[in-house]
């Protein structure tokens, strides 16, 4: 080992080199230190070249793994802000070459991201570590496991030229022939451009501005040029040379040749000729615009994410300003109908010229190609929004970051409704600015999130009311509706629209957030589900009162409070409706965690989707009470039927089903199995939306009647029980109408029946003026599968409705017809009929007047 | 590596203390070597010199065209005529060995007829090669070819040949400076074997002898296109090898100076590198070093064949000398590997490099040559000689032979350092005591 010590070493380097001398101090050997240079002349200025070699024999290697000698040389540059900075390994032999993480031969490339692979308090200890990781996973070929990022080579080179985005997959060559045409170019800015499409040689180009925007899709106005590319067969191993002498030299050996290279540059000078008018060829100051290409695309096969996949196109572009202008001034007007050599034999001259003085200069080109990039959020939830159409309903505290959140993920299209301005105390936590006041919220963030990603994702702003603004809507072109307007009118709008329009809507996600921005919940109505969100809210209130747990009676409180909120926050003076304190913080973090429960939900398979809401809190302080974390609820998918009355939907909850079917199956053990079975359903009616919702069945009181004809509901313990549930319930779940059974015969009223819904309605005390009548039934299969297997008997529903002013009770509530030796039951747990004659008078029930 | 086989062909450099031995295993039954030195202390407890002539005469081939039984060397080459790099000549002579050919400088010839002082084992060497200078002209003059163990190569050229028998010898038994040597006792291997005669030069012929040593550079190719090139060159010292290098350039020859491995002159002297400059004194001549490096591979490695290198160089030290080592290790990336110190200096090891495809010489692990010499020994040839040479043991390996063999270029001795480096298993090792008393 041997240093020569010339100029100083910084601390850090210092630090280096002793961590790298108590490694290479083993006793054991492994790591062996031959020399350090601190003024090394073929390094960056202020770097320390230490030379060490590896110990890597034993190392097993697989078929396809590196070849690595026993012992590995490799030259390391120490950076003067060392351990901040990562030493670079450098390789004096290109063994290497072509070898996954081999950066241009000789730099295989050991941390694919530092800030989080490289640990500076681990030094050169890690640094070595990783080095022998490199080389274990270099000898068992697996540098380049299936799914690693691409780790593409650079062409250094003076990056001050400009920039290229590559945003459409490139072409490769086929057949051992190099592709050989032109990238299409949008012009973004002086500074960059974006490769929007490649059009091969021998094929037509488009022959105006017009179909050049058209083909890359793009707007009118957008300003587009070619640039010749040319790619390669053969995998590249060399460094790109620095004249473009030596370039075109290296390029001859995949058989495309000097000519080749100037004909298509003159080609594509032509062609960008053509595509303006005269006038267009003149910029606005006078000045000739640019005609010649001032780039070279120039593509190499290289290796895929895949690994093992085919190679990708690996791109560099060529700046080549000096070419273009004398290409422009001299040349242009020669290139008319040529074959490409006949071309390139008129520019040799100039290119020979030119060949032998100019160097190669590389621009910055960014990959955005998706054959070559992986999206930072793959693997993420919101992958599901790449591609998608999505509706935002509101622009405001959760419809913002929503849309935001949807346009960053690579959403293809996004609408989003509003029709609120943006007011001067918005700001403080809703994404506007201050030159955003008085603007349409929908404008302004439209215009906002337009610049995310211009050639992949539209934003479309409506400014309307959306209730009215819905029906112009497609609404089943979208995947997914996000409803963030916190609106009970939208919501019951929504939910209307959504039942009575046969067509399956798309997935519907309905967003709010508590009075004082610390809760959020979604309610998510997934498509195929029978609720919409006002139906999953209403479910979620129900379920979050009646939780023994009071697991979620702080979200009862914020949400679904049984007394209004009195307390209701007025931003500003005058007539605004009222809303919610709460900070930037507090809004975004809960949107994010809305959007991400959301996204999680609709990745699930189509098959395990259900109508869910997901509860959310912030965090508190570090010395409070924490609350409780994230919370799914889920529910299936009722059974619905339509009332013959109304039309309205009857939303028969899986719970209520199941009592009425636990009944009917239990009177068919202990009555018989044709003695009619009843009871009470609970629920509610919602005209707006014209929805009833049964969400529980009762059995037969005590003092009910059954036989095989008849079935006769009593009134013991009716009243109080209704009171319990409507307490628990928070009002949420009443008396909404009767259930009884037809065992092994059609589910149709009966005139008894008929004759009941009238009674049933009579305004005589507390009774109600519309009643729902259930009756289950259905030929004997179909019954005895219900009771079986739980599949779904024959259903009928009709919302009863007060149609006289009857004062007078009905004679008698005896049935017409009733049988002499028919066996009764009476309700209850009984087990045992009731043989002798007397029909018990009906009976009120001793509380059901306190 | 997975490669279940050790290739056929390498070179192997023994430890023999400062001096030079040198084993080109050539593939079917030939070896080529190069210098010996094979001294008595190898046959001493705890030696950590190796006893050449026995392993030779264990483990050469014993070819069936010769009787199957007789250990076939196909040639010795001697550089020049110190006892560093002939010592046991004679005891090879009487080890029943067959030596095919010999490779000699008219150097020799020079010395006797000037009186200089030559050690006894020099003055059989000389007394074999005139009586094979003597054989093959007696074959000749009966119109046969001269029988392997008779025959001879006279490599360079010397004014006073006229003085001596061996001038007598046709053309074809001599080779220039400038010409490449494709036979080996008979043997036409020029689609795998190159030996370009460098050195020594005409000019140099009555020069100290050190300058008038035999510089080789051997080049093996194998079937996929790789070569590995080796530079032999003696004890030569900065003056003969400028001139190597410069008439190479002066004549586009420098593929003949470009190596993967050299031998270090002198076994690691600095009278490469440093020599007396105008004013009279030693400097370091950094067109020397240049030179190396551009002509070197990128993987190029340095062998020391020399005793351990000692702490710090003093006036008056023999070589090994720090400061040649440190010379060296500036213009490479590897280390430069000393025959005394490997793997171990308690427990060297013959370093062996076989000649891989794709990657040329390439050091052999002594832990995989170990491992695997069971397996290889049964291959026979060549693959068999170098696994055999490599796992040669000396007195002093009995002390540790049922220790874990020593292997620094393992992957696991490399994270081990990392590791003691870093401290990851450090604890106390001892009990120590702690008080104000």
């Amino acid at each position: 080992m041997s240093d020569r010590t010339t100029t100083a070493v910084t601390a850090g380097q210092q630090l280096a080199l002793d961590q790298l001398r108590q490694i290479t101090g083993s006793a054991r050997g492994g790591v062996f230190l031959a020399h350090v240079d601190t003024a090394p002349a073929k390094a960056p200025t202020g770097f320390v070249e230490a030379r060490i070699s590896v110990g890597c024999a034993g190392l097993s290697r697989a078929e396809g793994g590196l070849r690595l000698r026993s012992e590995e040389p490799v030259t390391l540059y120490i950076p003067p802000d060392f351990p901040f900075e990562v030493p670079l390994v450098y390789t004096r032999h290109s063994r290497f070459a072509g070898a996954p993480h081999v950066v241009w031969a000789h730099f295989p490339c050991l941390y694919r991201s530092t800030a989080t692979e490289w640990d500076p308090a681990d030094g050169m200890y890690g640094f070595i570590t990783r080095l022998l990781d490199w080389f274990r996973a270099a000898a068992a070929g697996e540098l380049d496991a299936p799914g690693e990022p691409l780790h593409p080579p650079h062409a250094v080179g003076d990056y001050a030229d400009g920039l290229l985005v590559v945003r459409r997959d490139a072409p490769a060559a086929e057949d051992d022939e190099p592709w050989l045409g032109a990238a299409l170019l949008h012009r973004i800015s002086d500074e960059r451009s974006d490769v929007v499409g490649w059009l091969p040689f021998g094929q037509p180009w488009p022959p105006t501005l017009a179909d050049a925007r058209a083909a890359a899709q793009l707007p009118n106005g957008a300003e587009v040029f070619l640039a010749p590319a040319v790619i390669t067969a053969d995998h590249l191993t060399f460094e790109y040379p620095d004249t473009a002498r030596a370039l075109i030299t290296a390029l001859a050996r995949g058989r495309i040749t000097a000519r080749m290279v100037l004909g298509l540059v003159g080609v594509a000078a032509d062609h960008n000729r053509r595509l303006r008018t005269a006038a267009e060829q003149t910029g606005p100051d006078g000045t000739p615009h640019p005609l010649a290409p001032v780039h070279l695309l120039l593509g190499t096969p290289s290796r895929g994410t895949s690994g093992h996949g085919p190679r990708r196109t690996h791109l560099v572009a060529w700046h080549l300003p000096d070419f273009a202008d004398k290409l422009t001034r001299r040349a242009v007007t020669a290139y008319v109908d040529r074959q490409l050599p006949e071309l390139g034999d008129e520019i040799m001259q100039i290119g020979e010229e030119w060949l032998d003085t100019l160097t190669t200069r590389w621009i910055r080109l960014y990959e955005a190609r998706p054959e070559v990039t992986v999206r930072r959020d793959h693997h993420t939830p919101a992958a599901w929004l790449h591609g998608k159409r999505i509706l935002v309903l509101g622009a405001g505290a959760l419809g913002a970051p929503a849309a935001d959140i949807c346009a960053r993920a690579g959403a293809a299209h996004l609408t989003v409704v509003d029709q609120s301005l943006v007011h001067p105390g918005i700001p403080a936590r809703q994404p506007y600015a201050d030159a955003d006041i008085g603007y349409p919220k929908a404008d302004v963030l439209a215009a906002r999130l337009n610049q995310i990603a211009p050639h992949a994702t539209r934003i479309e702003p409506v400014v309307a009311d959306i209730t009215r603004g819905l029906p112009a809507l497609d609404v089943h072109s979208f995947d997914l509706i996000l409803d963030c307007t916190a609106n009970r009118v939208v919501r019951a709008f929504l939910e209307r629209a959504r039942r009575t329009d046969p067509t399956h809507w798309p997935h519907l996600a309905t967003v709010m957030i508590g009075h004082q921005a610390t809760r959020g919940i979604a309610a998510l109505s997934p498509h195929g589900a029978t609720g919409g969100g006002a139906d999953v809210l209403r479910r979620t209130a129900l379920t979050a009162r009646t939780d023994p747990t009071g697991a979620l009676a702080d979200m009862v409180e914020d949400f679904f409070p049984t007394e209004p909120r009195t307390e209701l926050f007025q931003p500003e003076p005058g007539c605004s409706d009222a809303t919610f304190t709460g900070s930037a913080a507090d809004v975004t973090a809960l949107a994010g965690q809305l959007m991400t429960g959301i996204l999680h939900a609709l990745n699930t398979p189509a098959d395990q989707h259900t109508m869910a809401a997901l509860t959310v809190r912030t965090p508190s302080g570090p010395t409070d009470p924490q609350p409780a974390g994230p919370r799914w609820l889920t529910w299936p998918n009722d059974t619905i039927i339509t009332d013959d009355a109304t039309g309205y939907d009857v939303r028969i909850a899986p719970a209520a089903l199941a009592e009425m079917r636990a009944e009917a199956r239990r009177g068919a053990r202990v009555r018989g199995p044709r003695v009619e079975t009843g009871g009470m359903l609970l629920g509610a009616i919602d005209d707006s939306t014209g929805i009833i919702y049964v969400d529980e069945a009762t059995g037969p009181p005590p003092d009910s009647l059954l036989a095989e004809t008849y079935f006769q509901h009593g009134l013991d313990g009716v009243p109080r029980h209704l009171a319990a549930r409507r307490t628990a319930t928070g009002n949420t779940s009443r008396f909404l109408g009767l259930w009884h059974t037809h065992p092994h015969s059609p589910a149709q009223p009966s005139a008894t029946d008929r004759t009941a819904m009238e009674l049933l309605t009579l305004p005589l005390d507390d009774a109600p003026a519309r009643a729902l009548v259930l009756i289950a039934g259905g030929p004997q299969p179909v019954w005895q599968k219900w009771l079986a297997t739980g599949d779904g008997p024959d259903l009928y529903a009709r919302l009863a409705a007060r149609t006289t002013a009857a004062t007078t009770p009905p004679a008698t509530t005896v049935p017409p017809g009733r049988p002499r030796s028919a066996l009764w039951w009476p309700g209850g747990y009984a087990t045992r009929p009731t043989t002798d004659n007397p029909l018990p008078a009906p009976r009120r029930s001793d509380d059901a007047r306190p | 590596m997975v490669e279940t086989e050790l290739p056929e062909r390498g070179v192997v450099f023994w430890p023999v203390g400062t001096g030079d031995s040198t084993t080109i295993v050539l593939g079917g039954d030939l070896v080529l070597q190069v210098d010996l030195r094979d001294m008595k202390a190898a046959d001493e407890k705890g030696a950590v010199v190796a006893a050449v002539i026995d392993r030779l005469a264990d483990t050469l081939p014993r070819p069936n065209w010769l009787d199957g039984k007789t250990p076939y060397l196909a040639v010795f080459a001697l550089t020049h005529a110190d006892l560093d790099h002939c010592c046991g000549f004679g005891d090879l002579l009487d080890s029943g060995i067959l030596i095919g050919e010999i490779w000699a400088t008219p150097r020799l010839w020079r010395e006797i007829s000037e009186d200089t002082t030559m050690c006894e084992d020099a003055q059989l060497f000389q007394d074999e090669v005139e009586r094979r200078v003597a054989a093959t002209l007696e074959a000749l003059e009966n119109g046969e070819e001269p029988a392997s163990g008779d025959r001879v190569r006279i490599i360079g050229y010397d004014d006073d040949r006229d003085q001596h028998s061996y001038s007598e010898l046709p053309d074809e038994y001599f080779t220039f400076p400038g010409k490449t040597i494709t036979m080996i006792d008979g043997n036409d291997l020029s689609e795998t074997f190159e030996a370009f005669v460098h050195a020594p030069f005409k000019g140099d012929c009555a020069g100290e002898r050190n300058e008038t040593s035999l510089a080789l550079q051997i080049r093996m190719h194998t079937g996929d296109g790789t070569t590995g090139r080796l530079l032999l060159l003696g004890d030569l010292a900065y003056p003969t090898i400028k001139k190597i290098f410069d008439n190479s350039e002066y004549f586009s020859n420098t593929d003949r100076v470009e190596w993967d491995l050299l031998l270090s002159p002198h076994h690691c002297s600095k009278k490469v590198m440093y020599a007396k400059g105008e004013d009279g004194e030693e400097e370091r001549k950094q067109d020397i070093l240049d030179q190396f490096e551009i002509y070197a591979s990128p993987d190029a490695r340095v062998i020391a064949s020399s005793r351990p290198f000692r702490d710090q160089d003093e006036k008056g030290h023999n070589p090994p000398h720090l400061l040649a080592r440190d010379a060296y290790e500036e213009i490479t990336v590897l280390p430069v590997l000393c025959t005394g110190e490997y793997p171990t200096q308690d427990e060297p090891r013959p370093v062996v490099f076989a000649l891989e495809p794709f990657l040329g010489f390439e050091l052999v692990d002594v832990a995989e040559l170990e491992s695997k010499s069971l397996v290889m020994k049964a291959a026979g040839g060549g693959r068999r000689m170098l696994a055999a040479l490599g796992t040669t043991r000396f007195p002093a390996a009995a002390f540790t032979a049922t220790a874990a063999l020593p292997s620094p270029r393992a992957a696991a001795a490399a994270r081990s350092a990392v590791e003691q480096a870093r401290g990851d298993k450090a604890a106390p090792a001892t009990p120590l005591g702690f008080g104000d008393a």
